[in-house]
């Protein structure tokens, strides 16, 4: 298994006059899900935009497997990023995107011969359901050889059948990727996270146990029962 | 050839923006010029680089800017699409320039 270690460290950024991250630190290693968790607002997706290279910030170092980088998204085969929000172009249609996207007829076929995809290859982005898409915006990132795997709330507003599938998904590529994921569906990040760290006022926080998530004001005191 | 498609697609995207306001520039210019052809190509061109481009800009940043997303994941950077694109334009009027050009001799 290929051992890569993503390093965020001494993230600053300020949103007008608040100072929404403040001396962030964050690691990640191949073969770990690390789930992010964090109130509205509190900076999980301008976090994840950062350490993506495409959010600029006053203060940051982002080192992989000992290499410093700048804007990692730049560099091949370094880091993906699932945003929040659909991104694929609405006039293409999946096969055509699958196309744009790979090169290798490997990777194209292993996508268009995936049993919850290869019916929709014909249809626009726009004609899947937000699960259906959900799943072949995930597909289309894992099959690309990155170390990382930035995933912003990839649970958001599917139906449970999905998160599994989705579930499965990331697993399956374990043995070659880490990632960091965050979601408001922190049960589906808690379930498949190996660690779990709590964004709040502008810190990063290692949580241990589900108390601590009510603790630090996370989630409300009947969610622990 | 296959590492500039995306910027074909952005590019697309951005012309389905500007070309219609681009022609409408020509149109128009159609009615005070003395030299239709030429008039049309002058405010063609002329859109295509400054008014209707950065208007294409400001409504792909209105309605598709989640989609950079799929670029960057391409390791394209939104700079390096919007200069792609420009010089795609200039590309265009240069073309349009030499046919004008020709058009005189």
């Amino acid at each position: 298994m290929p051992e890569n270690k993503l390093e965020v460290d001494s993230i600053l950024y300020n949103y007008g006059h608040r100072q929404l991250l403040t001396d962030i630190f964050l690691s990640c290693d191949t073969g770990e899900i690390v789930g992010l968790l964090g109130r509205n607002g509190c900076g999980k997706t301008t976090l994840l935009k950062i350490i993506f290279g495409t959010l600029p910030t006053p203060n940051k170092h982002i080192r992989i497997t000992g290499k410093v980088y700048t804007e990692p998204y730049k560099s091949d085969n370094l880091l993906a990023y699932l945003p929040q929000h659909d991104f694929l172009p609405a006039n293409l249609k999946l096969h055509n995107i699958i196309d744009l996207y790979h090169i290798e007829p490997e990777k194209k076929e292993t996508i268009k011969q995936d049993k919850r995809i290869q019916k929709h290859l014909t249809k626009y982005p726009g004609e899947l359901s937000k699960g259906e898409l959900r799943y072949f915006e995930l597909m289309l990132l894992l099959q690309k050889d990155v170390k990382f795997v930035l995933l912003d709330e990839p649970f958001s507003g599917i139906s449970p059948l999905h998160v599994e599938f989705i579930e499965e998904l990331l697993k399956t590529h374990l043995s070659t990727k880490g990632f960091i994921i965050t979601d408001h569906d922190y049960q589906s990040v808690l379930r498949v996270s190996n660690r779990v760290i709590l964004l709040a006022d502008g810190y990063c926080r290692p949580i241990n146990y589900m108390e601590e998530l009510y603790q630090w004001g996370y989630i409300p005191a009947n969610a622990l029962n | 050839m296959h590492r500039y498609k995306p910027y074909l697609l952005y590019y697309r995207t951005l012309m389905s923006f500007s070309l219609p306001f681009s022609l409408l520039a020509g149109i128009v210019s159609l009615g005070f010029s003395d030299n239709k052809l030429i008039g049309f190509i002058n405010s063609f061109s002329l859109s295509i680089l400054t008014g209707g481009f950065f208007l294409a800009l400001f409504f792909y940043e209105q309605r598709y800017q989640n989609q950079y997303y799929f670029y960057h994941n391409l390791g394209i950077s939104k700079a390096g699409l919007i200069v792609g694109s420009y010089l795609f334009n200039v590309a265009i009027a240069v073309l349009l320039f030499i046919l004008k050009l020709y058009m005189y001799a």
